[in-house]
């Protein structure tokens, strides 16, 4: 793969639900100012009826904000909001689907992740779950982007790399998740020396391959990338990483797998990060084949 | 100090200081093993038989290094448990059923030791453990009285009609023969001689030890006694068996038993007490080794299976580590485990060469012993201890104690687990989260720098979630430097604070430190630095009321050494400063979006005008609650032209969008303004204020970050709370920045 090889994974079509919850106008303004910042056309679906209060509210919000009513397109149907927004997706061929994660309540966190879990193993498009909209906007600084040994994560990094210059950020970390199994089990001061040995010789593998991935993408100039090693649960460590580092926003991989009931309640991968949501979290849809090629 | 070598490079430098230890330990062995063989209702050579075989087998295939192997106190309780139940009233049939479950245990512990289960002791809450030993100590003693005082078969079983029966037994005494008050005697005077033991001031004395003394005094009363009457001196029902042909009357442990569930429940309980009693004494005799070399208990645990299963082959009790006949090997001067082995070939030696001497041997001064014993692991001075630690431990600990005497010892500490979560649930009031959060991990651990790691725990952190930190904790070279974060855990067990503070000390011992931050807010509700740590409901009045007296507080064990730290270094210390440091704070624009819940740690330097604290601050309301802990420091310079500027290196201030604009000021130190990002509204004022002092300096130490507000100067290390070792660097830093803008300031001035 040359440097040149393929582009970008970009957003050119920026797709929001609105919803009319306390943190709609919040939510609206945020994705608005990151579909300016990326030069994508900012779409906002409703699902359900649309009556005359929706159209004050939401025209009362527009101009609040100072959006002007041409840089939105508004898209309203009925039905079963999960299967309209995956089909709306569809036809309008969007990119990136921000949802206004949750606020208030428990019971709209569960609908908002619910939502995700639904768009993400069905619907061909990126996922962005918004957690700390504010109007006034907060600078997107830090992210933080998984580096696992996989076929998706090229994409991945890459479109963290694109968004992060899009959005002004300054650092980004990739963070390395390992499986603790493949170290050994310290015993006594012989064995953890062993195994302190194990886990630099890992570290030194994973990072030449980070950065064959970083050789692959084009870095802007002005963030500086910083690399971790964690050795921990998948999913889990990278999502409390984030959150102790303070990360704006977190990249992760799309699921492998359809995420079922049981997947719930053993959870593991994304089913940690959604439940716990560590920052604004983004999950990248890419074209590759989820089968290993 | 040289370690000890390995293998038989070890044995050949250290086999006269390991043959000696071993020796005083056979001396230790010999009337205990055979004491725990009565107490189990078994042959006083089976107890024999597991000192042989466990010293020369686990002496062989063992991971620690100065541990004794032998008969155990609290596999005494399950064996005679074991040999009642399985041979149904017939002691005899009994015994050779119990020495098969023996044998299977030996291969259950086999078994946990392979797939790595040491980590299993840890897993119980260390009150209900000890309520639990404390429960073995009464059941020991409750049996041993009786025979004590010549009376050889009392007629209740269970523990606590036998405590209450003893009184009759005493009774009984009154209106008994000269035979039953000569063994009265010598029963009672060994009790005295073992609990005065300690206090005897003369040197000779201690030579040998107390349980040699009972034996050495008795056997000569026997032997004398006997020459002068010309019969016993003890009636021969009162003296130790040890047949003859103890050799040839060898036969196969009895297997018939294992289609049956009494059998396994036997071989079960037996798997369990040894590997909780073993792990107990690796991990108490860790701490005692002279070389700090740490045990490999999975090794231990398998070659202890092995042991078990040999020694009940050969008609020996369970082989467990035991640890006060470790501790006498230590004080003796053993280096390797060759000690152990020597103490199972002595005992070896002492059953075919002196077998008549140890059949002189009374059985109440043996009993006497086993009181004694059973008075210690009750240990009633550890009430008062366990109750400062918090009286919902002391409630753990009597709760698991009478579970035990009642239901058991499997079933007791059931319950007593059962009992610690219920109280914990009721602490935290949040029992649905510790289920939730119960089988999901926790922990994250990351190597910050190089050996400086940092452990960060979410949730809550107790006895059910344990064995994950401590996977964690053990895979952290314990030469390096590691900070374990709190700051969002909601909850902290007793059983995690007692083994963190082991953790504390290994480290310590191994060069490298861990320090646990991020505590402040749960030592103002616990009442022990132990206990359980909280950050439940009533923490937050705490917090105010600590902040609005002047009086003194419990200090968690950061706070001491901060306290320590300020006294040393001309600095004034407040754990819980008034709400006016909060507005002092308030005022940097780092915080403008953040609402700063409470301030702490505060040093104050009066001479150079800084303040070093922890503010702790979030954003967001309810779930979407972000909070932050953060130390800083807080410099009030005396000079008239402080520029307004934030400068920094990782950008962390650029979030902030009052500077998103603006451009940065270059100094004109190419190297520095590589590394730094200044911004301010006035660049000339920057420039002249950054002059060639400050800038050197603060090539040297490029980890800090600075806001000035034009006032005072904001200065942090990392966006975290810090350890004392961090504090320190950050006081150094804030010392000589001082300093370098005084020179500023006066150059200025002469300009």
């Amino acid at each position: 793969m040359t440097k040149a090889g393929i582009p970008p994974v970009t957003f050119k079509r920026i797709a929001t639900a609105m919803g009319f919850s306390p943190m709609a106008k919040a939510n609206l303004a945020e994705v608005h100012r990151i579909a300016k910042r990326c030069e994508a056309q900012m779409y906002v679906f409703h699902i359900g009826e649309w009556n005359d209060r929706c159209e004050t509210t939401y025209t009362g919000f527009l101009s609040e904000l100072g959006i002007p009513n041409s840089d939105v397109v508004l898209v309203c149907k009925q039905g079963d909001p999960k299967e309209e927004l995956r089909s709306l997706c569809q036809e309008n061929s969007i990119d990136l689907l921000a949802l206004g994660a949750l606020v208030r309540e428990n019971m709209f966190k569960v609908f908002t992740v619910s939502i995700a879990r639904d768009v993400c193993r069905k619907a061909k498009v990126s996922l962005l779950l918004l957690t700390h909209s504010r109007l006034e906007g907060m600078p997107c600084e830090r992210i933080v982007v998984n580096g696992l040994d996989h076929p998706k994560t090229l994409d991945t990094i890459r479109t963290s790399l694109w968004l992060g210059s899009k959005l002004g950020s300054k650092e980004l970390f990739v963070v390395d998740e390992l499986s603790e199994k493949s170290l050994i089990k310290p015993d006594d001061d012989k064995s953890q020396l062993n195994s302190t040995r194990k886990r630099k010789q890992i570290e030194r593998e994973q990072h030449s391959r980070i950065e064959g991935l970083l050789q692959n993408c084009q870095v802007p100039v002005n963030l500086e990338i910083k690399e971790q090693h964690v050795f921990g649960k998948r999913g889990y460590t990278i999502a409390h990483y984030a959150k102790a580092k303070r990360a704006d926003l977190l990249v992760v991989n799309s699921p492998d797998t359809k995420l079922r009931f049981l997947d719930r309640i053993f959870k593991h991968d994304l089913e940690y990060i959604l439940a716990d949501l560590p920052s604004d979290v983004l999950i990248v849809h890419t074209t590759k084949d989820t089968s290993y090629a | 100090m040289h370690k000890p070598s390995s293998g038989f490079k070890g044995f050949k430098e250290n086999w006269q200081a390991d043959l000696k230890a071993g020796f005083v330990v056979s001396l230790v062995a010999l009337p205990i093993s055979i004491a725990l063989a009565l107490a189990s209702g078994a042959p006083a050579i089976a107890g024999l038989m597991a000192a042989v075989v466990g010293g020369v087998v686990v002496a062989h295939l063992g991971g620690s290094y100065v541990t004794i192997t032998g008969a155990g106190n609290g596999l005494a309780v399950v064996t005679l448990a074991a040999i009642t139940t399985l041979g149904n009233g017939d002691m005899l049939a009994g015994y050779y059923m119990a020495l098969g479950a023996i044998v299977v245990s030996g291969v259950l512990l086999f078994l946990l030791g392979s797939v790595r289960l040491g980590v299993l002791a840890d897993l119980f809450p260390t009150s209900a453990v000890q309520g639990m030993l404390a429960a073995i100590g009464i059941i020991i003693l409750a049996k041993q009285s009786h025979v004590m005082i010549g009376i050889l078969d009392p007629e209740s079983t269970a523990p606590i009609p036998l405590l209450l029966e003893f009184v009759n037994s005493v009774e009984a005494l009154f209106g008994a023969d000269a035979g039953t008050w000569k063994t009265a005697g010598i029963g009672l005077f060994s009790l005295l001689l073992l609990s005065v033991f300690p206090k005897i001031r003369a040197q000779w004395v201690h030579s040998v030890p107390a349980p040699l003394w009972v034996v050495i005094i008795s056997v000569a009363v026997q032997m004398i006694g006997t020459r002068l009457t010309g019969a016993s001196f003890f009636p021969e029902k009162y003296l130790v068996n040890i047949p003859a042909d103890w050799m040839s009357a060898w036969r196969m442990p009895d297997f018939s038993g294992i289609t049956k569930g009494p059998f396994w429940g036997a071989a079960v309980s037996l798997t369990f007490i040894a590997s909780i009693e073993s792990l107990l004494s690796i991990k108490g005799m860790d701490r005692l080794d002279p070389y700090k070399r740490r045990s490999n208990v999975n090794k231990d645990l398998r070659a202890l299976g092995i042991a078990t299963a040999l020694s009940g082959l050969v008609g020996g009790l369970s082989v467990v580590t035991v640890i006060a006949r470790s501790s006498v090997n230590v004080s003796n001067g053993a280096k390797t485990r060759s000690a152990n082995f020597f103490h199972g070939i002595l005992i070896l030696v002492f059953v075919l060469f002196f077998r008549t001497l140890l059949t002189q041997i009374p059985l109440p001064a043996l009993a006497a012993i086993l009181v004694f014993t059973g008075y210690k692991l009750l240990n009633p001075s550890q009430f008062s201890r366990i109750a400062r630690i918090g009286l919902e431990q002391l409630f753990l600990f009597f709760f698991t104690l009478f579970a035990t005497l009642v239901y058991g010892l499997i079933m007791g500490i059931v319950l007593g687990m059962l009992a610690t979560f219920v109280v914990q649930v009721f602490i935290t009031g949040s029992g649905l989260d510790m289920l939730r959060y119960f089988y999901r991990p926790n922990t994250l651990l990351y190597e910050e720098d190089e050996q400086k790691f940092i452990l960060n725990i979410n949730y809550f952190a107790n006895f059910l979630n344990y064995p994950r930190l401590k996977s964690k904790l053990d895979s952290v070279p314990t030469s390096a430097t590691l900070i374990a974060d709190f700051s969002n855990t909601q909850f902290v067990d007793h059983t995690v604070m007692e083994h963190l503070s082991g953790y504390i000390e290994l480290f310590e011992q191994k060069g490298g430190s861990l320090e646990l931050v991020g505590l402040e807010a749960f030592a103002l509700s616990s009442s022990h630095p132990l206990g359980v740590q909280s950050r439940s409901n009533r923490t937050k009045p705490g917090i105010q009321r600590a902040r609005g007296t002047s009086q003194a507080h419990q200090l968690s064990a950061k706070q001491e050494k901060l306290s320590e730290f300020a006294v040393l270094n001309r600095l004034k210390y407040t754990a819980w400063p008034p709400s006016k440091w909060d507005q002092l704070v308030e005022q940097f624009n780092y915080f403008k979006y953040r609402r700063i819940d409470y301030t702490t740690n505060l040093l104050r330097d009066l001479e150079q005008n800084f303040y070093a604290l922890e503010v702790s601050s979030h954003s967001g309301e309810f779930i979407m609650k972000d909070s932050q802990h953060l130390a800083c420091i807080i410099m009030e310079p005396q000079i008239a032209n402080l520029p307004v500027f934030v400068l920094d290196r990782e950008r962390i201030f650029s979030r902030l969008a009052q500077y998103a604009g603006v451009k940065d000021v270059e100094i004109g130190n190419p190297s520095f303004d590589a590394k730094f990002k200044i911004k301010g509204p006035k660049p000339g004022a920057i420039r002249a204020f950054f002059t060639r002092e400050c800038v050197d300096f603060l090539l040297e130490h490029p980890d800090f970050h600075m806001e000035s507000n034009g006032k005072s100067i904001l200065i942090f290390h990392k966006e975290r709370v810090a350890s004392v070792a961090e504090f320190k660097l950050m006081v150094s830093f804030a010392r000589e920045w001082a300093q370098r803008m005084a020179i500023q300031s006066a150059t200025a001035e002469e300009k």
